[in-house]
């Protein structure tokens, strides 16, 4: 497999006090990959380090087999969208965008209909000729995007791109990282907070907490690997429900257990236990009408690897 | 480089600094004029002393640019692109020391055509080549320090510069009339002393690590 960003045993000191520790990961070629964490657990640390703008105290940071701090050439191959939108205020839409397409070498017809068509991907050719200072958060964010897709990179660095946008521009967004990772096979580095976006966007993720990787693999497996099974049971009335639950509470392969109007949902130690379960359910007289296995969110795999209490939605616990 | 001078040049001709910069400058002048009408006032020390004095008061105004860029985050954006930073330094300098040079040049002219005097071809080369020089090696050393400082300390340096700069500029006013030795030598000892500042900018800049830039933005 082609790595295209390797991160090996990186650390990063500020002042003394340690940020990153020791954070390993690689991004192959037309992948989506999503760092992900909490506020201050350093994906921006990361990103900025293998931008070549923050220098690592200790390990490696290589995009496209180099480094892009001493690179100019790999520059030119790497589009970035950081928290500043890296846009001037003075200039219209147009001109920031034709001011970077020249910084990275388009010239005459190709910079032309380059300008036209990013400004058309994002729905601002009607706003091309209006000064950016004039434009909403949202507005800049998606000429941001457009600023660094002028240029056709290979590898896109995006840093919280949805943040401050409508559902609208975020939804355009998430298809634009699509298209690009499957049509265009553009390797997209793609740091979070937002679970939903990083779950519908990325094929591979890490979670990031306090400078540490804690997890890494696709949001399927990170699921399955991290969170106990939940399961569903639903049965003929509400108090039945209430009474299997009590039931359910006492029995050892049973984490948790809440009660949810005609159904129980039950946190399970392993899958493995599910026949038991029914055995014990349908032994001790309730009718079990049916039992689903329910698939956690990967917010709720976050929240128990960041070490959070963790509780279902739109579920009543039993007392 | 000539795209990031020609992007500063319309950003400085759209941007507010610079008819507020012009605005200070016209009204500098006009105090001058009618505070010294009666006065007798030395051409010589007028072009030595004021011109660069303006120019560096203009571009001042306009450094501003340096500092907004950092806040803005938008260096950030432009270290991840092939431009060097060199480059970014050395293009902002040459599109805030234009302007600087000819307001000053404009203004300086200006005041001397309205006491009826005339230039000669030693002081048409100090306005055309020296200062010039003098504008963009404090121009580029200002750049440089607003690289390098946190936005605090942005703030102090503002104030010590405004201060020099109002200070220079009276000190200049008294002497306006005091005339000066203005001779090729001296002009050559100003003109190596703003090069050698340039120069030593110049190779500081690149020595300059990304770091210091995106770790002291507030």
């Amino acid at each position: 497999m082609e790595w295209v960003i390797e991160v090996e045993d990186l650390v990063k000191d500020f002042n003394g006090r340690r940020v990153l520790y020791g954070v390993s990961f690689c991004v192959s070629r037309g992948e989506v990959f999503g760092l992900l964490g909490p506020n201050g657990a350093g994906k921006t640390t990361t990103i900025k380090v293998l931008l070549g703008l923050l220098t690592p105290t200790r390990g490696r940071a290589l995009v496209l087999g180099g480094s892009l701090g001493e690179d100019r050439e790999l520059r030119s191959r790497v589009g970035v969208v950081l928290e500043g939108d890296g846009l001037f205020s003075q200039l219209t839409a147009y001109e920031n965008l034709e001011f970077y397409a020249r910084v990275y070498g388009l010239k005459g017809v190709v910079d032309k209909e380059r300008i036209k068509e990013a400004l058309e991907l994002v729905g601002l050719y009607e706003a091309k000729n209006v000064r950016v200072g004039h434009f909403s958060r949202g507005m800049k964010r998606r000429l941001a995007l457009a600023r660094a897709l002028i240029h056709d990179p290979e590898i896109l660095f995006l840093d919280e791109p949805a943040l401050g946008l409508d559902v609208e521009a975020q939804a355009l967004v998430r298809s634009l990282i699509a298209k690009l990772s499957k049509k265009e096979g553009v390797t997209v580095l793609h740091t979070s907070h937002d679970l939903d976006e990083v779950e519908k966007v990325c094929s591979r993720i890490a979670l990031l907490v306090r400078g540490r990787i804690v997890a890494s693999d696709t949001v399927e497996n990170l699921v399955s690997k991290f969170s106990k099974p939940l399961v569903e049971v639903h049965f003929t009335n509400g108090s039945e429900a209430l009474k299997a639950t009590r039931r359910l509470r006492e029995m050892g392969y049973v984490v948790e257990c809440w009660c949810n109007g005609g159904s129980a949902t039950v946190l399970m130690e392993s899958a493995s236990n599910i026949p038991e379960l029914i055995d014990d359910l349908v032994g001790s007289g309730f009718r079990v009408v049916e039992v689903r296995k329910v698939r956690k969110s990967l917010e709720e795999v976050y929240l128990e690897l960041v070490g959070k209490s963790w509780e279902p939605r739109g579920v009543e616990q039993c007392c | 480089m000539r795209v990031v001078v020609w992007r500063e040049f319309k950003e400085t001709l759209r941007d507010r600094s610079l008819p507020s910069a012009v605005f200070s400058v016209l009204a500098f002048l006009g105090m001058l004029c009618v505070t010294t009408v009666k006065l007798p006032i030395s051409v010589e020390s007028l072009i030595f002393y004021l011109a660069p004095c303006l120019g560096i008061l203009v571009g001042f105004g306009l450094s501003v640019r340096f500092v907004r860029e950092k806040q803005e985050g938008t260096v950030e954006t432009l270290l991840c692109t092939p431009i060097t930073l060199r480059e970014l330094w050395l293009g902002k300098v040459m599109s805030i020391t234009a302007p600087s040079h000819i307001v000053s040049v404009v203004s300086t002219l200006a005041l001397i055509g309205l006491r009826g005097y005339t230039v000669d071809v030693l002081m048409t080369v100090y306005l055309a080549i020296v200062v010039p020089v003098v504008i963009a090696s404090a121009i580029g050393l200002l750049g440089l320090l607003y690289y390098i400082l946190g936005m605090k300390q942005i703030r102090m340096l503002n104030y010590i510069v405004f201060f020099t700069l109002f200070a220079t500029l009276y000190l200049t006013v008294r002497r306006l009339s005091s005339p000066t030795i203005f001779t090729w030598y001296n002009m050559c000892i100003v003109l190596t002393s703003s090069l050698v500042i340039f120069c030593l900018t110049y190779y500081l800049i690149v020595h300059l690590s990304k770091e210091k830039i995106i770790t002291t933005i507030s």
